[in-house]
């Protein structure tokens, strides 16, 4: 997707609709971040979801 | 020359190379007919060391026959079945100890670098190096075409590529043994404990066919053979042990074996799982399901190896920790054997006592460790040799594959092996779930201190897998902590789970999540389930704040949330039923309520007697109906819901109990078929595949939708169960602890939340007119009848 400039994965997802608890982090590069993570250009980024219980 | 080569600090344990390795040489099913060991060195340091072919050449340097001799296409040194007389030379002079026998095989078993192991294990543990340089030739998951690979999806191509084995020739036929029920190992071992004996008898099919196993399986005969009545501490009730279709099958996490009897906690259905490797050793031993029924004089421990089954005595080790039972238990018997066992709270008949195996996992909700003391059954040892038959291997053989390779592919594949369940303990707190201070909150201030990288960074020493399972979800832990008094304390233990963290960590408000772990170690050790224990606890302690219990009922000690001391202290005195507090607590909070009075009940956070597991619901009303529904009492193991409520009316009630009652039929399948879900709900494992495996090991076809109404049946039958055992069973007992709904949330994001009491009557309301159910939640006469369960209906007399 393209971006106008820098914003969080927070900013992100809330533009999409994805409601707020929905995701827990993300994947770059096989690096963990928080929400607050913002994507640079090229960035495949996976959304972690919440696990199922234990 | 190439060999294999292991980077052993990678290896969680999980054996699929094992597994794989005799399924793709003789078609069957069976680690025993494998040509390398996975072996375990625990409690500590809590490692893996793999036993492998070095191809160094002794055995052909012994052989009389010349029966060995080097393949140089492969490298490897290998047997020529025409030529071996089985004369066991080789065996004896292997430096390695990695020639094995089987009785079934007609020559000695050996590594003949097919590279199918290599290409299995989800760790890259393994691969193929030359021997002299050390250069990898065959790194992990990049093996070439196997020499035993199937080419289609027959029995009859299993066969052929059997032959190319060095033990091929004489072994059992194509697709192992023959059974008139494929999937299933064939055999009911049912252990009467006051007469003393054990008998073999045939697993009926109409019950594989309607029931499937575990789960299923645990429900019928608790239905069929628990007296109406029977006292859950007394000799009528029974015990089931049972294993699914697809535990100790090449799937993914085969591994889950189910718990079942007539629940101590709840007084009625209880049931609980487990992984780790005891279901599949179950079914390589030849057994689809134990009952346990009448009860012992004297402790004892039920002996299993093959078709040898023993009551053996078990003085010894009653009254021993259930890891130093286990760790006791393996050195009397041998490595290979798998254990279960139960701690001090099973035998002093703690309510909420747990089963034990694998040195950290455990069968451990509605207290059926208990029902084990009250029998004196100490534990449980089995070790198998012997294969059980699949209809269609090849097509078995080649839907593994397909699912292993599904897993490592997952994008969430690392996260969950880097974290396991830890891995939500954040995002929990984030959505104002996270239990705390006896869920009086819902948001823990201190939260990072129990974060998932906190966890891996301070105390994981290793990932620990269940039978053949990629993920290895289980993290193996060594802890170190020092007490407010100054006494240093260690522990080498799996986990803790998440569930584990939210009831010790934030509900008892511990410091650290070295405290956690070692409170974990505590109850594991004491045969304590640690969700109900720490529930249990910090109910104790909101208690001894408000005065409802006094500082005499607890021997003059200031007890504390917050302070280790108080809850290790409190653990010791609930396994032991010691003193008023002791046995007070070992009841759990319902019980302990009704006997200390005021408003303890509004706080005691359970549902028909079992305590909520690690998610307050007050600003989430599919978890909370989930819980309330749930049969054995406040568990998620039925149904999680927490992310169907953000992504809808958090507190709302519409679509609530569809979601829920749905979930109850999915979730609990996989505890029925003995497979884990984790590979289906956090890799995203189509459902589809399960009912194809299932079709492919027992000749019969099935598709999920035949796999959810038979989970139906099961929850309608439990249902029942409860009817039948609970007197004036109803809506009342569907019902959650006053604190839902007299209590909002007073900090944290759910700050204000609660569920007022018409709310939670409406989503009761809708759930059981989807199931078919009276407006007081009790299966009708048409429903039951709808699942066949004719007999039911007539015993409930229902309308």
């Amino acid at each position: 997707m393209s971006l106008a400039g820098p914003r969080t994965m927070r900013e992100i997802l809330a533009d999409l609709g994805v409601p707020h608890g929905l995701v827990m982090g993300v994947i770059v590069q096989g690096r963990r971040y928080g929400l607050d993570y913002v994507p640079a250009d090229g960035d495949e980024v996976t959304l972690i979801s919440p696990p199922a219980g234990g | 020359m190439n060999q294999l080569a292991a980077q052993e600090p990678l290896c969680t344990g999980c054996r699929t190379c094992e597994l794989l390795c005799a399924f793709s040489r003789f078609g069957e099913m069976n680690p025993r007919k494998a040509a390398l060991r996975v072996h375990g060195e625990f409690p500590a340091p809590g490692a893996y060391h793999l036993s492998l072919c070095t191809q160094c050449g002794e055995c052909a340097d012994v052989c009389p026959t010349e029966a060995i001799g080097l393949d140089e296409t492969r490298g490897a040194y290998v047997i020529d079945p025409e030529l071996c007389t089985d004369c066991g030379v080789c065996v004896d002079a292997c430096p390695e100890n990695v020639m094995f026998t089987h009785r079934e095989a007609a020559t000695p078993i050996k590594c003949d670098l097919c590279g199918e192991c290599v290409e299995i294990c989800p760790r890259g543990v393994l691969s193929v190096v030359d021997s002299g340089t050390g250069a990898t030739v065959v790194a992990a998951g990049t093996a070439a075409a196997a020499t035993h690979a199937a080419p289609a999806g027959t029995a009859a191509a299993v066969g052929a590529w059997a032959t190319n084995s060095a033990a091929g020739a004489g072994t059992a036929p194509a697709g192992g043994p023959k059974a008139a029920l494929p999937g299933y190992a064939g055999t009911l071992l049912r252990v009467d404990l006051t007469a003393g004996t054990a008998v073999k008898e045939p697993l009926p099919e109409v019950l594989a066919r309607e029931y499937l196993g575990g789960r299923g399986f645990v429900a019928k005969l608790l239905w069929d053979e628990v007296p109406a009545g029977a006292d859950p501490l007394g000799p009528d009730n029974r015990v089931i042990m049972a294993s699914g279709p697809l535990a100790g099958a090449f799937v993914p996490a085969g591994a889950k074996v189910e718990f079942g009897a007539k629940s101590p906690a709840t007084g009625g259905y209880g049931d609980s799982n487990m992984g780790g490797h005891l279901a599949a050793e179950m079914k390589y031993a030849g057994y689809d399901v134990v009952v346990f029924q009448g009860a012992s004089p004297t402790p004892v421990y039920l002996y299993i190896d093959d078709g040898r089954v023993e009551l053996r005595d078990a003085n010894k080790y009653w009254g021993q920790g259930s890891f130093a039972t286990e760790k006791a238990l393996k050195d009397d018997l041998g490595e290979d054997f798998q254990i279960a066992t139960i701690g001090p709270a099973g035998e002093n008949l703690v309510r909420y006592a747990c089963i034990s195996h694998d040195f950290g996992r455990q069968a451990g909700r509605t207290g059926i460790g208990a029902v084990l003391g009250s029998k004196k059954m100490k534990a449980v040892a089995v070790r198998g040799s012997r294969s059980f038959p699949a209809a269609d291997p090849g097509r078995v053989m080649k839907l593994g594959k397909e699912m292993f390779a599904h897993c490592a592919a997952a994008p969430l594949f690392k996260e969950w092996q880097d974290y396991g369940t830890a891995s939500v303990t954040t995002w929990v707190n984030d959505i104002g779930c996270f239990p705390t201070r006896n869920f009086s909150t819902s948001y823990y201030e201190e939260f990072e201190r129990f974060s998932g990288e906190v966890m891996r960074e301070s105390i994981i020493v290793n990932d620990k897998a269940c039978y053949a399972c990629p993920l290895a979800c289980g993290k193996y832990s060594h802890t170190k902590v020092k007490t407010a008094s100054g006494v240093e304390l260690e522990a080498h233990v799996e986990g803790p789970e998440y569930e584990t963290t939210a009831l010790v960590g934030g509900n008892c408000m511990l410091g650290s999540m070295e405290e956690v772990a070692y409170v974990n170690w505590v109850m594991d050790e004491l045969g304590l389930d640690t969700i109900s224990a720490g529930s249990t606890v910090a109910w104790a302690l909101e208690c001894l704040e408000k005065g409802l219990i006094t500082r005499d009922q607890v021997e003059g000690r200031e007890l504390t949330f917050g302070d280790l001391e108080s809850v290790l202290w409190l653990c010791e005195k609930i396994a032991a039923r010691d003193g008023y507090i002791g046995r007070l607590l070992a009841d759990g909070t319902r019980l302990a309520a009704a006997k200390v009075g005021g408003d303890s009940l509004d706080f005691a956070i359970q549902v028909k007697g079992l305590e909520m597991s690690g998610y307050d619901s007050r600003n989430a009303t599919a978890m909370l109906l989930s819980y309330m529904t749930a049969d054995i009492g406040a568990a998620h193991n039925r149904s999680w819901a927490v992310t169907h409520d953000l992504a809808t009316e958090r507190r709302g009630v519409e679509g609530k109990a569809a979601k829920v009652v749905e979930l109850q039929h999915t979730r609990p399948m996989f505890d029925t078929l003995g497979v884990c879900r984790l590979q289906w709900i956090e890799l995203g494992m189509p459902v589809e595949r399960y009912a194809e495996m299932l079709s492919a090991l027992a000749g019969v076809e099935y598709t999920w939708d035949d796999l959810l109404r038979i989970s139906e049946k099961v929850f309608n039958l439990t249902r029942a169960f409860n009817v039948r055992e609970i007197p004036g069973y109803g809506r009342a007992m569907d019902l959650p602890p006053a604190r839902v709904w007299k209590d909002p949330v007073p900090t944290g994001p759910s700050a204000g939340a609660s569920v007022p009491l018409e709310t939670v009557h409406a989503l009761l309301d809708d759930y059981y007119r989807l199931r078919g159910w009276t407006e007081d939640g009790l299966p009708t006469a048409a429903k039951l009848r709808e699942l066949g369960l004719d007999d039911v209906a007539e015993a409930l007399g229902a309308g």
